[in-house]
Order: structure tokens, then C-alpha cells, then sequence
């Protein structure tokens, strides 16, 4: 029965959460689209945090999203064990990665007196629930390897039953529980996902990639003479 | 004193003389030893052979009801486990003592090895035809599982002949319950009879229904009953035979007629069901490859799977009906979902219990089992990353605005 709602209705309910609250968000606050940066009160850790966070979680997500489009090139790949290895180490390194800026991250919110002041507790209870889930993820990734392999057809599977409307939920709920954390976890951030600064993912600057250029002129007290 | 002396030399040359003449003959006394014990080896297996294995695979080792035995690819510890086992799905019954069998173990040795010597044998074996008539019968209705002489074989009823040849491999009617599966004797005063028929025509639908007695018998022997394709007629006829003969034990016979050599687990390439274990040779139907979830001897520096059971002695645990019964019915939650849609076929089967046979044996390397190798390659991988960032992307962030500050200061 807890399994029928984590799994068969859950992922419905979060999305619907989801898609209201950003239209919501859009209609009442538009201008919050955005990653309320703290670059400028604090950046040497903000490296440290940031840079392996996001190179990290970017390419996670996009394997987790490759093993739910082409599961089969992906058993293919991993067809030969040696294959299966670099991708399964590839991943964990980069999981690894994302672990380390996360902690970077928290270790500056809760250090910089300049950030205190901007965090909101939704920031905290975010970064502690993206902590969960990376943690969820490292683990099985060592303890029930190789995640990708059983991963596309398993997770990947569900998915599809999921989007299309007829969850089998024997899929993940016969899974360790790890995994359903990482499973439920990753519902609840979805549901999370217009609340907290993560919609800064849908405000991408693509446009910064084409913007003229800017001259940058200084003014000096003294200009310097020929 | 000197007289000392000279036995204490005498003595040391004695040594000095005795030990590279004893180190010299021994290797060739070990060797006499080995084959002398060989030899004896030989002539008991050849005698247990003709009392137990003749009568199907003929006094010559030429085959008749079973295979030819004479030249036989199969090498010793396969022949044992074969022996000891049988194999499912043929009239091979298991003669191994722990599977209620006649032969102990070192019986089982001595027609492995008489099997694999049968050149250096032969001399006994044309000896042995006048025995056999003599063995046969005693041996046959003292030993439960031995194979009957033909003749007692002959007119059978039809449930008779379906137990025997579909049943008896995993389950007796009063001999007890076998590794594989329960004793029939009775099992109508213990079960619905309604519910026995079902689980004899469609085992696989009450297991997806979670039958709760099924899940029990699951729990209990690691295995569950495969489809045997059987109607409810032919269901009908095996039970009647099942109330009918819960007298004596039943010893299963040799088929009637000679069976069609089949596909049967023997039958596999180790080297195939290997490349099915890694996902090299993709499944037919689509289902996972083994290593995704199983780890197993010798297949990488890193092993397999660690979200299900280690296979490496899985061959020991199950025996080729165990694996095939599993691999056929993928009882277990995960792989009923992996491969409900996506069954193993029954080639893929039979190659990958070869696979587990030869993996399972001691001298095969061990399944790579700690993470430990595994992260130290993700943290490697760290350090490489955060390395390329800290050469590539130092001044990132500090670009632009720390220069305008420290130049707008000056």
C-alpha cells in the first residue's frame, strides 16, 4: 500500500505540484526566475562548490537521462566488462565530484556571516535534501553495482510506466532501499522544484551567448599622460 | 675422540648419500603410487558401472538408452556432479547418496575415473557382461534410485510414465524430500486437490498470483516448480498414480524409448554462457545481462553485480536442475519483473548453467568482491577533475571583478 503511493502516486502528485507552482511563480513573481547568485558576496569557496557541483550533476543527470532513452545502447556499451567498468568509474568519480562541491557549498552557507543573511530556510532544506540524494546515489553505486547496467532496466522501465499513465511500482518498490530513497527523494525535489532556487535550470542565459560586446571603460583619477 | 669423529663423518656421508637417492625415486614412487591407485580405482568403478549404468548406456560404453560414455568429452568433476545429480528433463536420475541416491561419493569417484580410463580398462569391462545379470536385479530393488532392468519398465500406466519422466527428477512418493523439491506421498490429504492440479498444469501462473504456499516452498528450497507444459488430463492421470503408489518407493526407470539426445543443461558451452553472464552476446528476448546484478569468478578485475546473490557457487547450491528451474521461472521479485517479458530461452539456459558449472570450481578464481579498487578509481577520478579545474579555471570567478577592484583602488 506505502509502496502504491510512493511510487504510483507520488510521482503524479509532485508533477502536478511542480507545474502549478511554476506557473504560479511565473505569473506572481517572474522575476525570481533565477539563481539569486552570492557570487558577489563570497567567491573563493564558491569555486570550490559550485564549479564540480554543477559540471558534476549536469552530466549525472544527463547519463540518468540517456539510461531512460536508450536503454538499449546502453546494455550494448556495457556489453563488454571493461566498457562497464570506465562507465560505472566515470560516474562515480563525477558523483564523488558532486558530493565535494555540495559540501563546499554547505560548509559556505553556514560559514560566510555575509550569507547567513540570504539564506532563506527553503536554501537550507534544499542543499540538506540534494545532500540525501547524492549520498543515496553514491551508495548504490558501490554497494549495488553496476547501477547502470540494472538501472535501464529497472528504473528505466518504471519511468516509461509512469509517463505513460500505468505505474508498475514492483519495479522500484522490490528494489533495496536505498534505491527508494533515492527514488522518493528525487519525487520530492521535483515537488520542491518551483519553491526553491532551482528554477534558475529553466532561466538558462542562452541569449549571453550571442549578446554584443561590451566595452569596459575606466575612469581614473589620474590619467596616465603619453 | 677420533673414533667420534669418524662415526659422526661416516654417519653425515650416509645422509648425504640416502637423501638425493630418496629425492631421486620418489617423484617416480609418488607416480606408481597414483597409478596403482588408478588401476584400483578403475576396477571398482568398473564394477559399479556394470550394476548401475550399463543397463542404459550400454556394457561397452556404446550408448543406447543414455549417451555413449565410452571417449566422452565430459571431464571427471563434470561426470561426478552428473553422476551424483542427473539431469533434468531426461531419464538421468541422480545416484549421489545426498540426493537420495545409491552411491556415495567415492563410488562415484571410482566410475567418474573408470569412466575417463575406460582404454586401460578394457579388459575388465569385457569381463564384466556375464556379471551384470547377476548385479542388476539385487541392486535395482535395494537401491531406491537405481534404474530398473527394461522389462519392469515396460507396460506402465500413463501417470506412471509422465511422473517418471517429468517429476521424478525433483520429487519422490516416499523417499523422502530431495534438495529439489517436497515428497509427494500424500500431498492430496495435505493440499486441496484443486490446488495440486494447479500447481502441476500452471506452477508459473499460481507463482505470479504470490500464492502464499508457493512463496513458502520458495523460501524453502530456492527454487520454484518450472511449467511443464502437462494438461489437466495428464495432471489428472499423474495424481492418480501419485495416491495409487504411496506404497512403495518409486524408483524412476529409464524412458521406454530410447529418448532424442535434447538440449538438456549438459548440453551448454561454457564459453557462450560466459559471453550471456557479461552481455556480450545479448539475451534474446531483451532481459538484463547476469553481471548487471550477479558477481561471479572470472569475468573482470572489478566482478559483477553486487544488487543480487553472488553465482560463484552457485552451481553447488542448485545443481543444473536448481539453475534451470530458476533461470526458467525467474522466481525472485526483481528478475520476475526484469524478465517476465524478456524469459531466458531454453539454449541460453542451458549454456549459462555450463557457465556456472565451470565458474563453481576451486581452482577458478574468486569473484572480485570488495569495493575497494572500485573507489579508489572514483576518487582518482576526483582529483583528476578537480585538478583540470584548478588549471583551467583558477581566476573564474575572480576574473573580472578583483582586478577592477585592486585596480580601482590604486
Amino acid at each position: 500500500m506505502i509502496d502504491l503511493f510512493l511510487f504510483g502516486i507520488l510521482p503524479y502528485l509532485t508533477i502536478a505540484v511542480a507545474v502549478t507552482g511554476l506557473i504560479w511563480r511565473y505569473v506572481t513573481n517572474q522575476f525570481s526566475y533565477s539563481s539569486v547568485s552570492s557570487q558577489f558576496l563570497e567567491n573563493r569557496q564558491l569555486f570550490w562548490g559550485s564549479v564540480p557541483w554543477h559540471y558534476g550533476i549536469i552530466l549525472i543527470l544527463l547519463g540518468h537521462l540517456l539510461g531512460v532513452l536508450f536503454p538499449g545502447g546502453i546494455s550494448a556499451f556495457n556489453g563488454v566488462p571493461v566498457r562497464l567498468y570506465i562507465l560505472e568509474g566515470t560516474a562515480l568519480a563525477l558523483g564523488l565530484l558532486v558530493l565535494v562541491g555540495l559540501v563546499f557549498l554547505l560548509l559556505r552557507r553556514g560559514t560566510s556571516a555575509r550569507l547567513r543573511v540570504v539564506t532563506t530556510p527553503m536554501d537550507v532544506v534544499l542543499l540538506v535534501l540534494l545532500l540525501i540524494q547524492v549520498i543515496a546515489g553514491i551508495g548504490i553505486a558501490v554497494f549495488y553495482r553496476w547501477g547502470s547496467a540494472w538501472y535501464v532496466q529497472t528504473a528505466a522501465p518504471y519511468f516509461w510506466s509512469v509517463v505513460t499513465l500505468s505505474p508498475k511500482v514492483t519495479y522500484i518498490s522490490s528494489l533495496p532501499l536505498l534505491v527508494q530513497v533515492h527514488a522518493v527523494n528525487a519525487f520530492v525535489l521535483v515537488g520542491l522544484f518551483p519553491f526553491t532556487r532551482l528554477v534558475h535550470m529553466l532561466s538558462i542565459p542562452f541569449a549571453y551567448l550571442w549578446r554584443p560586446y561590451q566595452i569596459v571603460m575606466w575612469y581614473r583619477r589620474q590619467p596616465r599622460s603619453f | 675422540m677420533q673414533r667420534k669423529i669418524l662415526i659422526g663423518l661416516l654417519l653425515t656421508l650416509a645422509v648425504l648419500v640416502f637423501i638425493p637417492l630418496y629425492w631421486a625415486t620418489e617423484s617416480g614412487r609418488q607416480a606408481a603410487a597414483q597409478e596403482r591407485m588408478t588401476a584400483e580405482a578403475v576396477e571398482r568403478g568398473a564394477g559399479l558401472y556394470a550394476s548401475n549404468c550399463a543397463t542404459c548406456h550400454g556394457p561397452g560404453g556404446g550408448g543406447g538408452v543414455g549417451p555413449a560414455l565410452k571417449n566422452t568429452p565430459l571431464d571427471e568433476p563434470t561426470l561426478h556432479r552428473t553422476i551424483s545429480r542427473g539431469i533434468v528433463g531426461t531419464a538421468m536420475p541422480a545416484f549421489g547418496d545426498e540426493e537420495g541416491g545409491p552411491l556415495n561419493k567415492h563410488q562415484i569417484t571410482d566410475l567418474a575415473t573408470f569412466i575417463k580410463n575406460w582404454e586401460s580398462a578394457r579388459q575388465e569391462v569385457s569381463a564384466v557382461p556375464g556379471e551384470i545379470a547377476s548385479v542388476t536385479g539385487p541392486a535395482a530393488s535395494s537401491a531406491p534410485h537405481a534404474p530398473a532392468p527394461p522389462v519392469a519398465a515396460a507396460p506402465a500406466g500413463a501417470g506412471q510414465a509422465i511422473f517418471e519422466s517429468k517429476c521424478s527428477l525433483c520429487h519422490s512418493i516416499g523417499g523422502g524430500k530431495r534438495p529439489t523439491g517436497p515428497d509427494l506421498k500424500g500431498v492430496t490429504q495435505r493440499r486441496e486437490r484443486d490446488w495440486v492440479l494447479r500447481i502441476i498444469t500452471s506452477p508459473d501462473q499460481l507463482i505470479s498470483q504470490q500464492d502464499a504456499i508457493i512463496r513458502e516452498l520458495v523460501a524453502e528450497y530456492g527454487l520454484a516448480m518450472p511449467n511443464l507444459g502437462l494438461s489437466r488430463q495428464e495432471a489428472e492421470e499423474v495424481l492418480a498414480y501419485i495416491e495409487g503408489g504411496s506404497g512403495a518407493p518409486v524408483a524412476p526407470s529409464p524412458a521406454p524409448k530410447p529418448t532424442t539426445p535434447q538440449a538438456g543443461p549438459a548440453a551448454g558451452d561454457a564459453g557462450v554462457g560466459r559471453n550471456i553472464y557479461t552481455g556480450k552476446t545479448s539475451l534474446r528476448n531483451g532481459g538484463a545481462a547476469c553481471i548487471s546484478c550477479h558477481n561471479i569468478g572470472g569475468i573482470g578485475a572489478l566482478g559483477g553485480g553486487t544488487l543480487a546473490r553472488d553465482m560463484t557457487d552457485a552451481y553447488s547450491r542448485l545443481g543444473d536442475a536448481g539453475l534451470a528451474s530458476i533461470m526458467k521461472t525467474t522466481p525472485f521479485p526483481i528478475m520476475k519483473d526484469v524478465y517476465g517479458n524478456r524469459p531466458l530461452t531454453d539454449e541460453e539456459i542451458a549454456h549459462l548453467a555450463a557457465f556456472f558449472r565451470e565458474a563453481g570450481r576451486p581452482e577458478r578464481p574468486a569473484a572480485a568482491k570488495a569495493p575497494g579498487t572500485f573507489i579508489i578509481v572514483g576518487i582518482a577520478g576526483v582529483i583528476i577533475i578537480a585538478g583540470v579545474f584548478q588549471l583551467v579555471w583558477r581566476r573564474r570567478l575572480a576574473g573580472v571583478r578583483r582586478p577592477m577592484v585592486k585596480g580601482g583602488s590604486k
